[in-house]
């Protein structure tokens, strides 16, 4: 699209050679990029595939021998099934990891649904409703995407107490509901998706407003939702700070509490079961964004490009 | 767009699943294995005990020695208990006070560290002894387990062992290096002062042998025998400077001369179980030290095998004498009393009017104040009672420690302990001291840049503390 | 088109649009707007945390907690942190995003493989924060990976000592910034570039511009807005550190530079949960917090918006809103 290429054309005789030198710079820094961002999985991995002596390699040693032990970062070995077992089933570990993935996937979904429902829904009211304060609650959305949440947690967490709410789901799903930047995206995406023509026609059908809405006008909005969907799946599924705050009860904690747990534990004398647990918490998430990357790298274009 | 349909819509099924689960299967997972949940199991007819903890050992003590005793038929017959552990300190204080001021799922009974033993036993909704209807013989017990939980001359909880601080050496070591492994010899001529383990950790410094693994190895044995609290009654700032002082030069010149392993905080870290195995001189141990960490850590572990289910009190076959460092170590008073710790029962006013105030006594009154069930347990795992009563008729050879008797050395340790500086917010105070150790071990600070972070560093989170007058 | 559709939507049922909107607002104000309204209302108190003060007693002590948190040294020092750590992976990140979207916009260059680029450099960006924080972590305690190489090459010379520059710390801190959000900005950037009209470069050609000139002169000038709107989201976020910085500095596993990395959030998380878990002071800290990120905002508009452009500017916004849709719809 952007064409930079006919004024260089009739110019210089190096300009090939230019051309080449350039790619071969461009895919060196490509390549050197790729190794930076997979590295620290890949040693992540392999980690998790050695015992204690093969991680601490230089602890029986006065004077460390750092040449081997660099080379055994980058080699696998052959515990990563006994560190797996040891994190999983030892009692002085105690990191119930299923249960937290169940209940990470409950938070996620159930904040997701909700944020997403409701966002088609406030957007859908200021795409196709002309009342008197639209203007107005439209710009108060916008103004307060610019709050940081992080503002309020603390007394949000103090009300929670107040109203019974902690060691419950309530507080990290139901708040989804008003999600300012879902809406704001969704408004958007309604108007160069949403004809009136199709709302005006399910009117003469006779059909009410919420069936025209649920009926007509989400199968329409779907792609936008879906990649507003899966941010909003990540985003909840990563949240740390107010779960952390919020649940106490064992049985009740998230993925990203586990993993905090991992590092505080006072029984963990397993380093390899560690970097196991990392391991499993960053799976499902690796796995979800090969499934989606096409997407979420879409999703994220559209995003970046909002006012 | 397919794809992304069939993806989002097995998720949302996933979801209503998952939902589905935890509706009406609350009593599965609990017994699904999660040893940190309701671990009776759902059964309806039994009343649960909330059971509030910051170590795994609570739940061995109760599931296998309390609720196993013959004569506590009838509370295990009656009560089911569900477990709440939580591990760091300020998490463990955070979630337990939370709890304390719900009633749902608020615990009956709870247990606390000496980092925070009196903060809990402040709380308003702790039961006092009186309150339980536990009556003891207060000259039995050894003061200081007595005193971290007086409040006002009322006594809230009480600690089934006393902690008194031993030093654990190797032998093997000792042997090569210094000529002798005997404890008394080693006491006297080797660590019987902080100027002999200056000496010590030279000669096995030339050796190749660091003294101890980290920077933080020390501090209980200073700051334990601080001569008064962090606070007074008026919230000043009362510091034991000279002490504080005295830590931080001695440890320092130990790290400066490379005598110690990392120069870091490492206890509870991996680096300081590894050294366990093989790796230092010795450690400042106590009573549970030896049993709870110690024991389990000094094995050295075969990978692979079938026995690593990593569970180390199951594999009682690996506890034999050349298995890692096991049977190479011994235990001396070291150059100073102090004591580490200490595991502090309460209950709470909730257990009053749940009627479960009856096992809540029944623990509390097991392992802290009848002496044949203090002594049994006592005997089972090694450790150390509080009541003075208990400890005179226990005696043992300990093969960890090469047939040793440590009972001997924590009596006489146990004696000299002295208590009376403890404050609400030690928890707060000794993790800044913690870090403004490391900090000027490592040279990041000065002597009083580190000193004076403490008291800043604290004030941050106790807005109500006054300067140092 | 938005705006042709709104006047014709002028229907009778319009009072429906309430009825619609009610959830949000209702939620908003429960869950948002109300702990606002306390967190301004407790800044001026001393109070405690609700579970060790059931009764909630409290006095009211004026500006007594926002002295103490102004004047106090741990507080001036995660408000240093936090703005320094941004910005140190800020940069990079911007300049890095800006270098690989004009080589993946090139037509001479004509990158091959810019899928899986885009794939690969965005996947930090989704991995949960805290597991980052903790396998850095790892890596630079004495036996993990980075501690190894420092003391390859040098930079550490007693094998038993850990990190412990703050500068290091923060180095850390901001490469992970920069390692988790340069694909974002990258991908966003790209898509800015791809909704520039081609005309322009057209022009410029004719005229005899470079192709480094036209990168100047159009290129930048045009995805202006865009970067603006990076760098102020980023901002706010940055004043947000949270996940990664507590899991190296906040435990008893802390990184020996736990201080140099403290953050506004960490430091007001450490008030209310440590100690005597005074709110009061926790609030204050979190107003100050609130205006810190209010006013930054606002100036950083205000430079960096041009209102005599800003018409064409949103022109071709929307040109380039409608491309990125176009891709999204077309996968």
């Amino acid at each position: 699209m952007a064409n930079y290429g006919q004024a260089g054309q009739s110019m210089k005789g190096g300009y090939h050679a230019r051309i080449i030198a350039m790619k071969v710079l461009v895919y060196i820094v490509c390549i050197i990029l790729t190794i930076l961002a997979l590295l620290p999985f890949v040693i992540m991995v392999f980690t998790a595939s050695k015992n204690r002596l093969e991680i601490n390699s230089n602890s029986l040693e006065w004077a460390p021998d750092i040449k081997n032990s660099l080379v055994v970062s980058l080699l696998p070995s052959k515990s990563f099934f006994t560190n797996g077992k040891y994190l999983l089933t030892s009692p002085q570990l105690n990191l119930p990891f299923a249960r937290g993935f169940l209940n990470s996937f409950i938070i996620a979904a159930g904040a997701t649904i909700l944020s997403v429902y409701f966002s088609a829904l406030t957007a859908y009211g200021f795409a196709v409703y002309r009342f008197k304060l639209n203007k107005v609650l439209y710009t108060f959305i916008m103004a307060i995407q610019m709050i940081p949440s992080q503002v309020t947690v603390i007394s949000f967490v103090e009300l929670m107490f107040k109203w019974g709410l902690t060691d419950s789901y309530i507080p990290l799903i139901i708040p989804a509901i008003a999600a300012p930047s879902t809406v704001f995206f969704l408004r958007q995406y309604m108007s160069s998706a949403l004809s009136i023509e199709m709302v005006e026609a399910g009117r003469i059908d006779g059909a009410g407003e919420f069936g025209i809405f649920n009926r007509l006008v989400l199968p329409i909005l779907k792609p936008g939702m879906a990649t507003m969907a899966i941010f909003a799946m990540v985003t909840n599924w990563n949240n740390y700070l107010l779960p952390s705050m919020l649940l106490s009860h064992q049985d009740m904690q998230t993925v990203p509490m586990l993993v905090a747990k991992l590092n505080g534990n006072k029984y963990s004398t397993e380093f390899g079961a560690i970097y196991f647990g990392l391991t499993i918490s960053a799976a499902p998430l690796v796995i979800f964004y090969l499934v989606l990357s096409k997407y979420i790298i879409a999703g994220v274009a559209l995003g970046g490009v909002k006012e | 767009m397919n794809k992304l349909k069939r993806v989002l819509s097995g998720t949302l099924a996933l979801a209503m699943a998952a939902s589905m689960m935890t509706a009406c299967g609350k009593d599965d997972s609990s017994t699904a294995g999660n040893s940190g949940g309701g671990n009776g199991g759902g059964d309806s007819s039994k009343q649960t005990v909330h059971v509030y903890t910051f170590t795994d050992e609570t739940q061995t003590m109760i599931d296998k020695y309390f609720l196993k005793d013959e004569k506590n038929k009838e509370f295990a017959d009656k009560y089911q208990f569900e477990y709440h552990l939580t591990s760091d300190a300020n998490e463990f204080i955070a979630n337990c006070e939370a709890a304390l001021t719900k009633t749902e799922e608020a615990p009956d009974l709870f247990v606390a560290d000496a980092d925070y033993a009196q903060r809990f036993a402040e709380n308003a909704k702790t039961a006092s002894l009186a309150d339980l209807g536990i009556e003891i013989n207060e000259p039995d017990y050894y003061t200081y387990t007595l005193d971290f939980t007086t409040v006002n001359g009322t006594r809230m909880g009480l600690s089934h062992q006393a902690a008194p601080g031993v030093v654990l050496y190797r032998t093997d070591y000792a042997e090569k290096y210094l000529g002798t492994k005997d404890p008394e010899e080693i006491q006297s001529k080797y660590l019987g002062s902080w100027d002999q383990f200056k000496a010590t950790a030279d000669t096995l410094k030339e050796n190749g042998i660091p003294m101890i693994s980290g920077v933080d190895e020390l501090k209980r044995c200073f700051m334990n025998n601080r001569a008064n609290a962090w606070v007074d009654a008026d919230m000043n700032y009362t510091p034991d400077e000279a002490k504080i002082k005295e830590l931080f030069e001695y440890t320092k010149s130990l790290s400066d001369a490379g005598e110690v392993h990392y120069i870091d905080k490492t206890q509870w870290t991996s680096n300081w179980y590894t050294d366990m195995q093989d790796g230092v001189f010795c450690f400042f141990g106590c009573t549970w030290f030896m049993h709870y960490t110690l024991k389990p850590n000094c094995v050295a572990t075969k990978t692979g095998d079938k026995d690593k289910d990593g569970n180390p009190q199951a594999a009682e076959a690996d506890y034999k004498v050349g298995n890692g460092s096991y049977g190479l170590w011994a235990a001396v008073p070291g150059p100073e009393p102090y004591f580490w710790g200490g595991t502090w029962w309460f209950g709470s006013k909730q257990c009053l009017d749940d009627g479960t105030k009856d096992v809540v006594k029944a623990i509390i009154e097991y392992f802290c104040v009848n002496d044949d069930s203090m002594k049994a347990y006592m005997e089972a795992t090694g450790d150390f009672p509080s009541k003075k009563t208990v400890a005179s008729q226990l005696s043992a050879s300990n093969e960890n420690l090469g047939g040793q008797d440590h009972y001997a050395i924590f009596k006489e340790s146990a004696e000299n302990v002295n208590v009376g500086t403890c404050c609400k917010y030690d928890a707060t105070f000794n993790g800044n001291t913690d870090a403004a150790l490391a900090a000027y071990c490592t040279g990041t600070k000065t002597l009083d840049e580190a000193i004076q972070s403490i008291y800043d560093e604290s004030k941050t989170s106790i807005p109500e503390l006054k300067e140092k007058k | 088109m938005a705006s042709s559709f709104k006047t014709r939507a002028k229907l009778e049922k319009n009072h429906f649009g309430y009825i619609f909107i009610a959830p949000f607002f209702i939620t908003y104000f429960v869950f948002q707007i109300i702990p606002l309204i306390n967190t301004f209302y407790y800044s001026l108190t001393d109070i405690k945390a609700w579970y060790v003060n059931p009764e909630m007693n409290y006095n009211f002590v004026g500006f007594d907690m926002f002295k103490m948190v102004l004047t106090e040294a741990s507080f001036k020092r995660a408000f240093v942190n936090t703005p320094v750590m941004w910005i140190m992976g800020f940069i990079p990140q911007l300049l890095m995003a800006l270098l690989l979207a004009s080589w993946f916009t090139n037509e001479k260059i004509r990158v091959k493989g810019q899928g899986f680029f885009k794939v690969v450099f965005y996947m930090p960006n989704i991995m949960t924060a805290t597991t980052i924080g903790l396998l850095f972590l790892a890596f630079i305690r004495p036996n993990g990976f980075i501690h190894n190489i420092a003391i390859a090459i040098g930079y550490i010379k007693n094998p038993s000592m850990p990190f412990t520059s703050g500068w290091f710390g923060r180095g850390v801190v901001a490469f992970i910034n920069f390692w988790m959000w340069y694909g974002q900005t990258m991908i966003v950037l790209i898509a800015g570039i791809m909704g520039i009209n081609p005309s322009f470069f057209e022009a410029a050609s004719i005229d005899g511009a470079s192709g480094w000139q036209s990168f100047w002169r159009i290129t930048l000038p045009l995805i202006r807005p865009i970067m603006t709107y990076s760098l102020v989201t980023s901002l706010i976020g940055g004043f947000q550190m949270f996940d990664v910085p507590n899991m190296m500095g906040n435990g008893d596993n802390a990184a020996m530079f736990r201080f140099d990395i403290q953050t506004i959030v960490m430091y007001i998380k450490t008030i209310a949960t440590t100690g005597s878990n005074s709110i009061g002071k926790a609030c204050a800290a979190s107003v100050i917090l609130f205006l810190i990120t209010a006013v930054c905002s606002c100036v950083l508009f205000y430079l960096t918006s041009d209102r005599a452009e800003a018409k064409a500017k949103r022109m071709e916004k929307k040109r380039a809103k409608e491309a990125a849709l176009q891709e999204g719809g077309d996968l």
